[in-house]
């Protein structure tokens, strides 16, 4: 077993070039003669699995439950790699380069799966559902992820970053209440901007965050990205109001803010600087464990909509895939279905307290799940972020009716939406200008 | 007599191994150039030139391209002058002169990414150390990562920091051997001391410098590691260089035959600039002839 990335384990020791020369032949003798598969080690196979949830303490459940695994598979290894969102595609791209390709990847959020089916990469995840329960799952979680009578993925968990994570003592000192609107967020940005605190902390950098919170606004804003004929509407009025809301903010939050990504947004918040965040639940354990002085002051309210704009608010979706060209399809369908064991699932999902949320209905309202001691510190939070979620749909799939938009992880990916940002905030370009851009670039995307 | 077959086949492994090293993925490169492919998928579809006629009329690649050259010029400015002033104080006597040769070291030998992480935060716009000196003289932070051209001149500076001590080894080991008498020659001429380090020295360090420029030039001119680390070709695209964009278009935008395009052209630069730099040294007598 093994999670994380793998270090030397030896000190270093002189080795001559005969010995060296003795390895590589030895090496290519085997590689020759077949006997060498990189899947099978001593009989036993491996399995190669990525995880997009790598928080310290995630990783210490996935440890646990990987070792659960193993003990009852002593016919299986599982070794285990954290990857970030911004390198999915990369390191995809490289594993398929180089014939390696992950037997499973977990935490993959909507748009990236949808992508992977798109392109014709996935191998379908049925029976692993049905083994699971199909019923169980939360429907749109589960809908979602059904096409041609066939589950592509499995639902593993939601999160909702449609969520606005303030300081209830400082809207107190300044008697404002939780913002519904946008300008309502702007007025309380501005009010709470000064003497070292900015106001909100949003992402401007050009990575993971932006690109993907820029779905979530120009939706709430009533408008699209892609139509239900997947043409490229991008350059629209909604994209304007959006671009221009997050000018607005821009001048309260911190310095630094136009690197910005998930981390950093969150940290901004959690360490003080910032009144207030765009983020998930995962603000409850971070502030707890790392700046517990402000742990009775915090609260969320769904992120606010424009006057006249939509109720939308996006949920990740995140779920488990098994890509086509994996070579232990059966062992890696074991390890997607020992995910969702109940005790290795609630281990997992409340390594982040209120950060995920199950999918498994039976699991959302067990006792077991909910009496983790942060979830019951903050049970306003929590249901708060499963109302939210509840109302959700995923970037790629707007609305319950709209059709998958299949190039969604590309879009999201290929930084379009970041740049189209840095224009306006940074550069100074008009909003018109700015979505013209990302309009023509979104669509060479979509030609490819 | 000479057997000429014999020498061929004695060479035949060399050339071998060296079309395969070398040749075979050139040729694989440029082949792609002309194809476009998903990275995943990977199934090749011809295009022919049109990746070369996209990214020759793009702004993005000029704009690449532009960034590419002010990142060669200013690093190579900076770690060659800091480089050289540094050798030459390294190469008069004083206390302490063998820990400070080994001290310069260290920035050479830092792994690229534990120093953008270390000057990340030293230029952390809320609590970076620079900062909280800016404005200890009661000026306004500022975002050095964040803004434009601030971002470019803090990588270059980053860059050139990490860079200068190969300039100062390289140049360090030809001052050493530089004749005394020539020095002393130049003395008893009379010569100042800027006329001993402009007549005598420069002279000296022709054919490394030479060299250093060289090669620091070609590894700058493809320098991605740190610009992705510390900026990621940020903010927009003030500090994309042309690797930079060769990732972007790879893996962002899956345009793989026009990455492969972009490669193929900043080779082409790479050559066709080595050659101007050969011919220019050679007429100016930079280098000695063989």
């Amino acid at each position: 077993m093994s999670v994380g990335n793998k270090r030397p384990t030896g000190g270093q020791r002189d080795i001559s070039r005969r010995t060296v020369i003795k390895g590589a032949a030895a090496g290519s003798a085997l590689a020759a003669s077949g006997l060498f598969t990189p899947a099978i080690s001593q009989g036993r196979t491996k399995l190669n699995v990525f995880t997009l949830q790598r928080a310290p303490l995630q990783m210490e459940a996935y440890a646990k439950m990987v070792a659960s695994f193993e003990a009852a598979h002593p016919d299986i290894e599982v070794d285990m790699l954290p990857v970030s969102q911004t390198d999915l595609w990369p390191k995809l791209a490289a594993s398929y380069a180089g014939g390696d390709v992950p037997d499973l990847v977990l935490q993959v959020t909507a748009e990236n799966i949808v992508s992977l089916y798109g392109q014709g990469l996935l191998e379908p995840l049925t029976d692993v559902v049905k083994e699971i329960g199909e019923d169980d799952f939360e429907e749109s979680a589960r809908n979602l992820y059904f096409d041609k009578g066939e589950y592509f993925a499995v639902p593993a968990s939601n999160n909702c970053v449609s969520l606005l994570w303030y300081r209830t003592d400082l809207l107190d000192q300044a008697g404002l209440a939780p913002p519904k609107t946008w300008s309502d967020f702007i007025a309380m940005a501005k009010a709470l901007t000064g003497n070292g605190m900015y106001g909100a902390s949003m992402p401007y950098g050009q990575a993971a965050m932006a690109n993907s919170i820029t779905w979530t606004l120009i939706y709430e804003a009533g408008g699209l990205v892609i139509a239900p004929d997947m043409s490229v509407v991008f350059n629209d009025e909604p994209t304007y109001k959006m671009l221009e809301f997050m000018k607005e903010i821009h001048e309260y939050v911190p310095p630094g803010a136009n690197r910005y990504d998930f981390f950093d947004v969150l940290n901004a918040y959690v360490m003080g600087t910032a009144a207030s965040c765009m983020y998930t639940g995962r603000a409850i354990v971070n502030v707890n464990t790392e700046n517990p002085a402000i742990a009775d002051s915090i609260a969320c309210t769904p992120f606010p909509i424009p006057t006249g704009g939509v109720p939308w608010w996006s949920g990740a979706f995140e779920g488990i895939v098994m890509p086509k060209a994996g070579k232990n399809y059966e062992a890696a369908k074991q390890f997607a279905a020992w995910n969702f064991k109940p005790e290795e699932y609630i281990a997992f999902i409340n390594a982040t307290p209120g950060h995920q949320i199950p999918t498994l209905k039976s699991i959302l309202n067990s006792q077991a799940y909910r009496s983790d001691p942060l979830l019951q510190k903050y049970p306003e939070a929590l249901q708060t972020t499963i109302d939210t979620l509840a109302k959700a749909n995923a970037t790629c799939k707007p609305f319950d009716d709209f059709p998958l938009i299949l190039k969604a992880g590309e879009i999201q990916g290929s930084g379009i939406f970041a740049e189209t940002l840095q224009r306006v905030v940074i550069g100074g370009e008009t909003p018109q200008k700015a979505a013209a851009w990302g309009q023509d670039r979104i669509a060479r995307l979509m030609r490819t | 007599m000479r057997n000429p077959v014999l020498g061929y086949l004695l060479l035949a492994p060399t050339v071998i191994l060296l079309g395969v090293l070398v040749g075979w993925p050139l040729i694989e490169a440029v082949v792609l150039s002309f194809n476009q492919f998903h990275p995943l998928t990977r199934q090749p579809n011809f295009v022919g030139l049109r990746n070369y006629a996209e990214i020759l009329t793009e702004e993005e690649f000029w704009n690449a391209f532009k960034n590419n050259f002010i990142w060669l010029a200013g690093s190579l400015v900076l770690q060659i002058s800091l480089g050289v002033a540094l050798a030459l104080m390294l190469n008069r006597s004083f206390p302490g002169r063998g820990l400070a040769r080994t001290l310069i070291l260290f920035p050479y030998l830092l792994p690229v990414v534990v120093a953008a992480l270390i000057w990340q935060w030293m230029l952390d716009p809320l609590n970076g150390v620079i900062n909280a000196g800016i404005e200890g003289f009661g000026l306004p932070a500022v975002d050095w990562l964040g803004e434009m051209p601030e971002a470019m001149i803090a990588v270059i500076t980053v860059g050139s920091w990490r860079a200068f001590p190969f300039v100062v080894i390289a140049v360090l080991a030809r001052l050493q051997s530089i004749p005394a008498e020539l020095y002393e020659a130049a003395e008893v001429d009379g010569a100042s001391a800027w006329g001993r380090f402009w007549d005598v020295t420069m002279p000296q360090l022709g054919n490394v410098l030479f060299v250093v420029v060289l090669l620091r030039a070609i590894w700058d001119f493809r320098e991605f590691d740190l610009l992705f680390l510390m900026t990621g070709g940020g903010p927009l695209s003030g500090t994309t260089t042309l690797p930079l964009l060769v990732y972007k278009e790879a893996f962002e935008v899956f345009q793989t035959g026009r990455a492969q395009a972009i490669a193929v052209v900043m080779l082409l630069v790479m050559a066709v600039l080595i050659a101007f730099y050969f011919a220019l040294s050679r007429r100016g007598g930079t280098i000695d002839e063989a």
